[in-house]
């Protein structure tokens, strides 16, 4: 068609932006029409329609939010896909190393989030994990010589207290305790924050909101469990210290968040630390090797099932009510 | 939820009718959008944004309610016709029925009956 005013030109651009999470052959058709109707309604104003005739035009086509949302009240979008992907994106992120891969790549893939978003979630997220990861290495290479507070079973194997024995969290230093604070606790707020950014973005786009910012993290926060578990696996350090501040932030969370039922919460709770607790208990100060093998698979079991069990019901689709039924009538 | 005043009521009440009042004007005639949209902005409240017909003609398509053909316009580019197809005829009628029981349901609860028996509205 004709070339546009800049004022249709950038209507239409706008419109097909809208438009973008439709299947494309339905974007370009209802894209065309408009533009037909913009040019039939424009030629009622005679070949060179001014300025204000432009914009009353326009007015009454409509803004391109409104025709979005009507274009997707009769889902054909990709909603599940694409917002089952933004909310792995925030679960992802906050997990070593291939999560902060995953999640980093769905970040950026997102049309949901802003590019400023986007830094704030690469650098905040993983780029502080790897500072913090560094200076609690340097920090705990420093404070090597702190013994566990916690009096052990005798006879414990010293290599095996070693592993499990950092426990109390009295051995803590200030810089270690910041080291801590800044490796697990950034990432979450960062999730925090991209989750949040993720629920008013629904909101204003008039999808169903989907599960909601403090649920999210909360799985992302259990789902940490996976990180202690990988350390024992390796026989590095489990710092359990940390790992109880995860339980208790990611418990916290959980208990707020209203995506769940309590049947959900107290399942996931008893799973999650309590199982992981017997974990511990098990590998502390034990020379068996069937005990150990079995905190280990304990330990697997409480970080991995909690998240499973909680994000699959976190993604049932569950309807907003109101919001729109009146139109399922057909 | 609580609904949201005015605007909303009607944004919802439309949702669930104006696609059938599409049909009901495609009954008797086919037509191209322009038209359609320029016949429903003429009656009061039906349509506000008039390009949000178009992902409703769009979707009327898809679902075998209405089919379309390319036909040369006397001024201008070519344009999209809009005819109804059995599949919508069926549609309509069914939603007819379904209306004047709605409507008559609803009418029953919110209109008052003076005391010779005429029906007013409340709060007019």
């Amino acid at each position: 068609m004709a070339r546009h005013q800049p004022a249709v030109a950038e209507y239409l651009r706008e419109l097909e932006r809208a438009l973008r999470d439709l299947q494309p052959d339905r974007r370009d058709e209802i894209v065309t029409e408009i533009e037909a109707h913009i040019d039939a309604l424009l030629a009622e104003h005679g070949p060179l329609p001014s300025e204000a005739d432009t914009r009353n035009v326009l007015e009454r086509v409509g803004s391109p939010h409104d025709i979005a949302r009507e274009a997707r009240d009769d889902v054909e979008t990709v909603p599940g896909r694409r917002r089952w992907t933004n909310v792995a994106a925030v679960i992802a992120l906050p997990v070593p190393v291939l999560g902060w891969v995953v999640g980093g790549a769905l970040l950026w893939l997102s049309d949901v989030w802003s590019t400023r978003d986007k830094i704030i979630g690469t650098v905040a997220g993983p780029g502080l994990f790897v500072l913090g990861g560094l200076s609690f290495v340097v920090a705990s290479n420093d404070g090597r010589t702190v013994e566990p507070a916690v009096a052990d079973p005798p006879g414990a194997v010293p290599d095996v207290a070693e592993a499990g024995g950092v426990g109390s969290g009295g051995g803590l230093g200030p810089f270690e305790l910041l080291a801590l604070g800044l490796v697990f606790l950034l990432p979450l707020a960062t999730s925090i924050y991209l989750s949040r950014k993720l629920r008013t973005q629904s909101e204003r786009e008039g999808r169903s909101s989907g599960p909601g910012g403090i649920g999210v993290v909360a799985v992302s926060a259990i789902a940490f469990l996976v990180l202690p578990l990988l350390l024992v696996v390796l026989e590095a350090d489990p710092t359990p210290a940390a790992m109880f501040l995860l339980w208790g932030a990611g418990l916290v969370l959980l208990w707020l968040s209203d995506s769940w039922t309590t049947r959900e919460k107290t399942l996931a709770t008893l799973i999650a630390p309590g199982g992981g607790t017997l974990a511990l208990l098990l590998l502390q100060g034990t020379d068996s090797d069937v005990r150990g093998l079995a905190g280990v698979a304990i330990f697997a079991i409480a970080a991995l099932v909690p998240p499973i069990y909680l994000g699959r019901s976190l993604l049932r689709p569950h309807r907003s009510p109101g919001a729109r039924d009146l139109a399922d009538a057909h | 939820m609580v609904a949201g005043g005015q605007d909303k009521l009607l944004t919802q009440m439309r949702r669930g009718t104006l696609e059938f009042c599409v049909l009901a004007l495609l009954r008797e005639e086919e037509r191209y959008a322009f038209d359609l949209v320029k016949t429903l902005g003429e009656s009061d409240g039906m349509v506000t944004s008039e390009g949000t017909i178009y992902p409703l003609l769009s979707r009327l398509r898809r679902d075998g309610l209405v089919t379309t053909t390319w036909e040369e316009s006397p001024s201008g580019p070519p344009r999209r016709y809009y005819r109804l197809t059995p599949k919508g005829d069926k549609a309509l009628a069914g939603f007819i029925d379904e209306w004047r029981r709605f409507r008559d349901a609803v009418d029953h609860f919110v209109i008052e009956r003076s005391n010779d028996g005429t029906a007013s509205t409340r709060g007019r």
